[in-house]
């Protein structure tokens, strides 16, 4: 009791604390628990005359969403293996270009060279998808012309699914390396150059001091980053998966993935219901795996845990 | 000194060539846009045009009201949602960051959920259109919530640069909460202002999914959904080429821009983002580094 009227004293005593926080709670409370309350559609037999008040139809359009079957499972093994993917490849590949821009000993042209690499990472997926088209297109894309030029054969690529993993992938990977690996670079000239004196002395070679430092010195880095990273393995960028392909359905095998179904189904007006299933089923798969792996490194290294 | 050994200029060579596979696809469409429209109907998209032409950008300029209005709504909504999530975000971190709020602690509970759960985007969907109304309103794209990552940004740099005794200082002079915060702490954030403010700035004008879901009516597009439906128009055209009639067929064409068109106005879109990134970079990379100290 008298710690709650103590809280209340404090409470009062920051009476102008409260007031400043008070527009960032209503924002939050209307845009952001709304619609967590709004997932309750999942359960509802959706009618658009009814909207929120259609009537409750339990699990069945969770049924109706394992029933689909091949198209649920197909976009959840895109959703998770373009994560895995991405992950992996931009984790290996923003170090290794943090190493190199700090290996660099011309100074002037790696901080120039890192402001090219970043800059694809302000330009919107709109304008990529763009410029993905005009390198792609049938006959006249650039590509295509070379490869004409070169004697071979016009290549289809919209009507291609087999070679859209390893496109999305060097999409994905040039729009982000560089942005990624400022990052990275921080930790890198943090590190104590005594360590690579030190090391030099012991008779160390280059590589040696790369993988014995500068790697272990990385880890806590790469960790944070991937457990940050974990809260978005189900919410896949839509620009990437919508826009850049086009949203051609000739693609859906290998470039569907939850939340571009999910945005189409909106756009489209399917059907609410399923579509309120397959999102809070991507919800809460998320919310699983980010509390999950805080859990299991909280066990590992309390350090090194979000929350 | 250290010496310029072979092994750093094949590093260089190598960094460069990655810089350049960044950089090239963008001065692409700089060389599409001022090529002539024979010269990519003879080679395709090529970085050697045999025939450079101005039509584009004359296309751009005569296209008119529908571009002009839609840079203004691009503008209005990068401005006024940054602007606006910027005080709201940064009075909040303050209240973060503040040790002898008790409060402060239900807060953070507050914003960690927000990180944890979200209701997905079809449930933003149907309370936005039918609670609030939102449907082809401007104010859906602005209003979004709070963005718990840039809440935890400012409020490290507020516990890492303003000192407690300061604030406390300040306190004992006499000046309110209020008046600290705007007149001492606030001051004090400059670089993590400008590239939080930064970052918002640019996902505002990249912006698109909302437009697309929310926005009907044609005064109220911004450049990105304006540049989908370009998009989306030419593809119709390209699918249903067979289907319809010749006077159809015309009209449409007429309304289209031709490749070197629709480049120049993804330029004309891109132009500021272009022009104001040097000037940022320095601020950004900074904010980068804020944000990676966990909370």
């Amino acid at each position: 009791m008298r710690n709650f009227k103590s809280f209340w004293k404090n409470t009062w005593r920051n009476r102008t604390l409260v007031l400043m926080s008070v527009p960032a709670i209503l924002s939050m409370l209307a845009f952001q628990y709304a619609p967590m309350y709004g997932s309750v559609l999942a359960f509802k037999k959706f009618d658009f005359m009814l909207g929120f008040d259609s009537p409750w139809c339990g699990l069945d359009n969770f049924k109706f969403m394992f029933l689909v079957g091949d198209t649920f499972w197909r976009m959840t093994r895109n959703t998770i293996g373009y994560f895995i993917l991405f992950t992996i490849v931009g984790t290996i590949t923003k170090i290794m270009l943090a190493i190199g821009l700090n290996e660099l000993i011309f100074k002037r042209w790696a901080k120039f060279l890192q402001s090219c690499m970043i800059l694809p990472h302000f330009i919107s997926y709109i304008a990529v998808a763009f410029i993905v088209y005009a390198l792609l297109r049938n006959e006249t894309g650039l590509i295509n012309q070379w490869i004409m030029h070169f004697g071979g054969e016009n290549v289809n690529f919209y009507g291609d699914a087999e070679k859209w993993p390893f496109i999305l992938l060097i999409v994905n990977t040039l729009k982000n390396v560089g942005y990624g690996s400022v990052l990275y670079l921080s930790v890198l000239v943090g590190i104590d150059p005594g360590l690579y004196e030190a090391a030099a002395l012991d008779g160390a070679s280059t590589w040696q001091k790369t993988w014995h430092i500068t790697i272990p010195m990385l880890m806590s880095m790469v960790i944070i980053q991937t457990l940050l990273g974990l809260g978005g393995i189900m919410k896949s960028s839509t620009g990437l998966f919508y826009q850049v392909t086009r949203n051609s359905g000739a693609l859906y095998p290998t470039t569907q993935v939850l939340s571009t179904y999910v945005l189409n189904a909106i756009k489209t007006g399917g059907n609410y219901g399923t579509t309120a299933a397959v999102a809070l089923y991507q919800s809460v798969v998320g919310t699983i795996m980010v509390v999950g792996t805080n859990f299991v490194v909280r066990k590992i290294d309390p350090e090194k845990a979000i929350f | 000194m250290v010496k310029k050994t072979k092994g750093q200029w094949i590093l260089l060579g190598v960094l460069i060539l990655l810089a350049l596979a960044c950089v090239l696809p963008l001065v692409l469409v700089v060389i599409i846009s001022f090529s002539s429209d024979a010269s990519i109907a003879e080679k395709g998209y090529s970085f050697f045009p045999t025939e450079w032409s101005l039509a584009a950008w004359e296309y751009v300029f005569g296209y008119g009201k529908q571009l002009v209005v839609s840079y203004g709504v691009t503008i209005f909504i990068t401005v006024v949602a940054t602007v606006l999530d910027m005080i709201v975000e940064t009075m909040f971190a303050y209240t973060l960051s503040r040790s002898n709020f008790r409060l402060k602690k239900y807060y953070a509970m507050m914003v960690l959920i927000t990180m944890l759960f979200s209701g997905g985007q079809l449930a933003s969907y149907m309370v936005n259109v039918t609670w609030y109304h939102l449907k082809d309103s401007l104010w859906v794209l602005i209003l979004s919530g709070v963005s718990a990552i840039h809440v935890i940004i400012l409020r490290t740099y507020i516990q890492g640069t303003v000192s407690e005794a300061l604030i406390e200082s300040a306190k004992i002079d006499g000046a309110g909460e209020f008046y600290t915060f705007v007149k001492i702490v606030v001051p004090c954030m400059t670089p993590a202002l400008a590239s939080v403010a930064f970052m918002k700035a640019i996902a505002n004008w990249d912006a698109w999914e909302n437009a697309y879901l929310y926005i009907t009516s044609p005064e109220k597009t911004p450049l990105s959904l304006l540049l989908m439906e370009i998009e989306n128009d030419i593809q119709f055209l390209a699918e249903n080429a067979d289907n319809l009639s010749p006077s159809e067929y015309d009209q449409l064409v007429a309304n289209l821009p031709t490749d070197s068109g629709r480049m120049a106005i993804l330029l004309a879109a891109l132009g500021p983002i272009l022009i104001a990134y040097p000037f940022f970079q320095k601020y950004f990379v900074k904010g980068i580094t804020i944000g990676s100290v966990k909370g």
